[in-house]
């Protein structure tokens, strides 16, 4: 048996251990689940600290960029939570990582995620589908920023017709939203078949040569 | 009996024939050509030979049955128009497929490594790596996948900013599209397109419709929609027939069980009437 | 060192890196641009150091079940073995070696692949025992689910050669209106959100290790 049917024969068995839940659990699933976390977190492991050695060991340790010994220590500082009197410094490198990710994240979404969102949704009304869109799109709006307003008795001064008006587009957002949902749930269908078809064409395909 | 309490196994074991079926014996069912797939072919098409495509490849085990055979087809597109090829990945598991990439369909077609097509290591940091890579390519890139100097590989060279990118594809289950939108599109401009798991609609059809992505490949569907324009049939296409059929199943589970709840609920209404008279 | 400063002196450094980065998105100046860059690239490095706390993890949680003989704890010891082998495998002969590649395409991926697959029989189970229409909008969002779910396949094509257009349309402009209400609301929470945590508003991320 050569290498290659040997590894196609353990991807089956792999893949066969993990199906036999659907019968019922049984050991075998239990030690593929166990297999299954191992690996994935060496992986994970062997592949992070290639990454570190090439863009921050390497350099330091051939000179070209020393002030890489900064993140070093910023990643090793990571480790301390595990130790009972300095647990606390771990907060640094958590502190700078979860600050950088927010700046880089507020600098992406100003133009990415609203300007650009907003200036599409100011078109003229030309036909049915932008009629959907615009109106939908200040509905759904309408919906999430006018709860108290929803929500709100004629004795708190939150009834009238204004109040009617924005309770109405509201609800019409909720409509729409409720189409959308539909229409992706449709999509979260073909996802979930699309990777069980995968395995079966591995099964049935690579291991057993039982179709093409 | 009441059907509703039916082991669950049973409609499990109906389901794997239903998939298998089709599988066995394809039965050539038609299949519609979306817009945003179209736009997506359209845009390869148009790059001119030589063109530098960077692939963010964030295809994993997880969704492999979906973005893999997106990817391959687009690559087999740009393999044939003859664009240069750069692989980048956010992912543990992205550089995997990027080096069978390099093996399976770009060496087979006479591209040259460092030359042709570059795999390049896998970025830890999500979206910042994004902004990294954006920012200051070369100094995120010493060294390619396989350990060779970025200095030695004459595609790297060429690159100095995104500017130098003809198109970014984006190949993922998760916010990698989204991150090359902020990161990359709304700051250089650089045509972008995604390929995400037929679930991502969601997050994805906004960008889309606003014109930030210049084309969107759903799902397996999406995937077989590219096989066909590039008439190159490959494993999205030959899973077309049994998702029909899955589909239907899925539809006719949702449909016959709401008939059977109504059933039991009248009849239980009714027999709560009897009782109170 | 004191209360305060244990929380205060990292939120501080948290400070001072964000405020360097947005700044440099709004103004060009040479050496903020090179300092952001820099704080970009060091982020990355420390992000990939974070990859390892799951091996620390896992040793620890996995060790004490062996020593307490809890249930399972032999899988335990299956799961230490597999982890640390193919940590030492990948580690001494790198991710591009043959032995690692034999393990990560016939096991891994086979595994990985099979376990996200099971995602579709409990989407059975839910079509079977979960969809019911139980109110107006329920019945509206399964009926877009169900013309979406056969116009988007070849089978539903046949059944109405309509059906793939208003699949397009549920799929296009209505998804397109409802998501980007929501898109558009999130950014703007996402955006106050990310200030409060580089201004040190949000704290919770700075609590729960050590005092």
């Amino acid at each position: 048996m050569d290498i290659k049917t040997l590894g196609t024969w353990v991807a089956a068995i792999s893949t066969l251990s993990v199906y036999s839940y659907l019968y019922k659990e049984n050991a075998l699933f239990r030690a593929v689940e166990y297999i299954l976390v191992g690996l994935t977190t060496a992986h994970l492991t062997v592949m992070g600290y290639q990454n570190v050695y090439d863009v921050a060991i390497n350099p330091v340790m051939t000179g070209t960029k020393v002030l890489m010994i900064v993140p070093i220590i910023l990643g090793l500082l990571l480790y301390t939570r595990w130790s009972k009197h300095y647990s606390w410094v771990s907060r640094i490198p958590v502190s700078f990582m979860l600050t950088v990710a927010a700046a880089v994240t507020i600098t992406g979404n100003i133009d990415a995620n609203f300007m650009r969102q907003v200036r599409a949704t100011m078109v003229p009304i030309k036909n049915l589908d932008t009629l959907v869109v615009v109106v939908g799109t200040i509905t759904t709006l309408m919906y999430f920023f006018f709860m108290k307003i929803r929500g709100g008795s004629r004795a708190e001064g939150n009834g009238g017709p204004l109040a009617a008006v924005i309770a109405g587009g509201a609800e019409l957002g909720r409509w729409v939203m409720m189409i959308a949902f539909g229409a992706t749930f449709g999509s979260g269908v073909m996802s979930r078949i699309g990777l069980f078809i995968g395995r079966v064409q591995f099964l049935f395909g690579d291991w057993l040569k039982l179709i093409k | 009996m009441n059907i509703l309490k039916t082991d669950i196994r049973w409609f499990h074991a109906i389901l794997v024939l239903v998939i298998l079926v089709p599988l066995f014996r394809p039965m050539g069912l038609p299949l519609t050509i979306t817009k945003p797939v179209k736009d997506a072919y359209d845009l390869v098409e148009s790059l001119p030979k030589g063109s530098i495509v960077l692939h963010a490849n964030d295809v994993a085990p997880s969704n492999e049955a979906e973005n893999w055979c997106q990817l391959l087809a687009m690559v087999k597109h740009n393999v044939a128009k003859g664009h240069r090829i750069i692989l980048v990945s956010t992912v543990a598991e992205g550089p995997m497929y990027s080096d069978r990439i390099r093996r399976e369909i770009a060496e087979p077609a006479g591209y040259v490594y460092g030359k042709d097509i570059v795999v390049l290591p896998y970025r830890a940091g999500n979206e910042t790596a994004v902004t990294a890579l954006a920012e200051d390519f070369q100094g995120t890139y010493k060294a390619d996948y396989y350990g060779t100097p970025s200095s030695q590989l004459p595609l790297m060279q060429e690159v100095k900013s995104m500017k130098d990118i003809a198109m970014v594809g984006c190949w993922t289950s998760g916010d990698l599209g989204l991150w090359y939108i902020r990161q990359v599109e709304a700051k250089y401009r650089t045509p972008t397109v995604t390929g995400i798991v037929a679930v991502g609609l969601t997050l994805y059809g906004p960008f889309q419709a606003s014109g930030q992505l210049k084309g969107l490949l759903l799902g397996q569907a999406g995937a077989a929609e590219y096989e066909t324009l590039i008439k190159s049939p490959g494993k999205g296409l030959a899973a077309m027939d049994a998702q029909s059929m899955g589909h239907l199943y899925m539809v006719l589970l949702i449909v016959v069980s709401n008939i059977f709840y109504f059933q039991a609920k009248r009849q239980s209404a009714a027999a709560a009437g009897k009782g109170a008279r | 060192m004191s209360k305060s400063f244990r929380k205060e002196f990292p939120m501080w450094i948290g400070l001072v890196s964000g405020v360097i980065v947005i700044v440099d998105y709004f103004f060009n100046i040479s050496i903020l641009s090179t300092l952001s860059k820099e704080i970009v690239q060091w982020r990355n490095i420390v992000a990939a150091f974070a990859l390892a706390l799951g091996v620390g993890n896992l040793t620890r949680i996995h060790s004490h079940a062996i020593s307490q003989k809890k249930e399972y704890w032999f899988f335990s010891i299956l799961l230490l073995v597999t982890m640390y082998g193919y940590l030492a495998l990948g580690l001494i002969t790198t991710s591009k070696s043959a032995p690692y590649r034999f393990f990560w395409d016939n096991m891994f991926q086979p595994l990985s692949g099979t376990w996200y697959s099971m995602t579709v029989f409990y989407m059975t189970s839910a079509c079977w025992r979960a969809f019911r229409i139980r109110t107006p909008q329920a019945a509206v969002m399964l009926g877009a689910a169900v013309l979406a779910m056969l116009g988007q396949v070849g089978i539903g094509q046949i059944m109405w050669s309509q059906l793939p257009a208003i699949k397009n349309w549920l799929q296009g402009p209505f998804t397109t209106a409802g998501m980007r209400g929501i898109t558009i609301g999130a950014s703007l929470g996402m955006i106050s959100m990310s200030f409060r945590v580089i201004l040190g508003l949000e704290r919770s991320h700075l609590g729960g290790v050590g005092e």
